[in-house]
């Protein structure tokens, strides 16, 4: 211990906290796969969305009038009180005693319930419910699911909206009718007074 | 011999800065959830 340099102690205690700084701390960007931002994601299948997973996955308990209140509040994780039925093969009608007409008319008041159980079988319901959809990990939503929705600004975009590639969805919905009972509004509508 | 030891006193050092950057780090940055993080990123969008 006498002979040691303590300038030269020093130093490498310093390079160690550095080197340790450098390594464990640095400015996060948020990146977004080359694909996703191209919106070719249609190749690219989401994994919450395949057959597999529909047995398990669980349906968020959406009582109709916090919809309209408080959307944030109603993400999918929260309060899952209810299993999809068991489906033997993708496409049967989940149509039964679980899925009760309040859940259906969340989503798709518009369509009677029969059918909006059978249109979305294969897509399990998002943080709105019937009718919307989590991303998928490439950001991409459900095959022919063409409106995104922001969260931060609770807007949704339609594609001829000017930021529709750039935006990145949080939730992805069905038709702008889903969209706007979720509590979205649509993209142009501080544009046009008269909408 | 000498040599060595001294070598092992500077590497003891080293080893001392890390930890010590790896406590602060732990304590002083602490993890939220993956949504959080996410929503306080600038310019998400």
């Amino acid at each position: 211990m006498n002979n040691v340099n303590w300038w030269l102690m020093a130093l490498a205690f310093v390079l160690g906290l550095l080197l340790t700084f450098a390594l464990m701390i640095r400015r996060v960007k948020r990146q977004i796969p080359l694909y996703a931002a191209l919106g070719a994601g249609a190749g690219v299948k989401a994994p919450h969305v395949s057959a597999p997973d529909i047995p398990t996955t669980k349906l968020p308990h959406v009582s109709a009038p916090n919809v309209n209140a408080k959307p944030r509040h109603l993400s999918g994780s929260d309060a899952p009180t209810m299993e999809m039925p068991l489906v033997s093969a993708p496409g049967v009608d989940v149509k039964g005693p679980h899925v009760s007409g309040g859940e259906l008319a969340v989503g798709a008041a518009a369509v009677a319930g029969g059918a909006a159980a059978a249109k979305f079988a294969d897509v399990p319901p998002g943080p709105y419910g019937v009718g919307s959809a989590k991303p998928g990990a490439a950001g991409s939503g459900p095959e022919g699911w063409t409106i995104k929705g922001n969260e931060d600004s609770m807007l949704y975009h339609t594609p001829d909206s000017p930021s529709y590639k750039q935006t990145i969805a949080e939730v992805w919905f069905n038709d702008e009718d889903v969209a706007t009972k979720s509590g979205f509004t649509r993209w142009d509508k501080g544009r046009h007074p008269r909408n | 011999m000498d040599f060595v030891i001294q070598w092992l006193w500077y590497l003891a050092a080293f080893v001392g800065g890390s930890a010590v950057a790896w406590l602060i780090t732990v304590v002083s940055i602490r993890r939220t959830s993956e949504e959080d993080a996410l929503a306080a990123l600038p310019g998400a969008r």
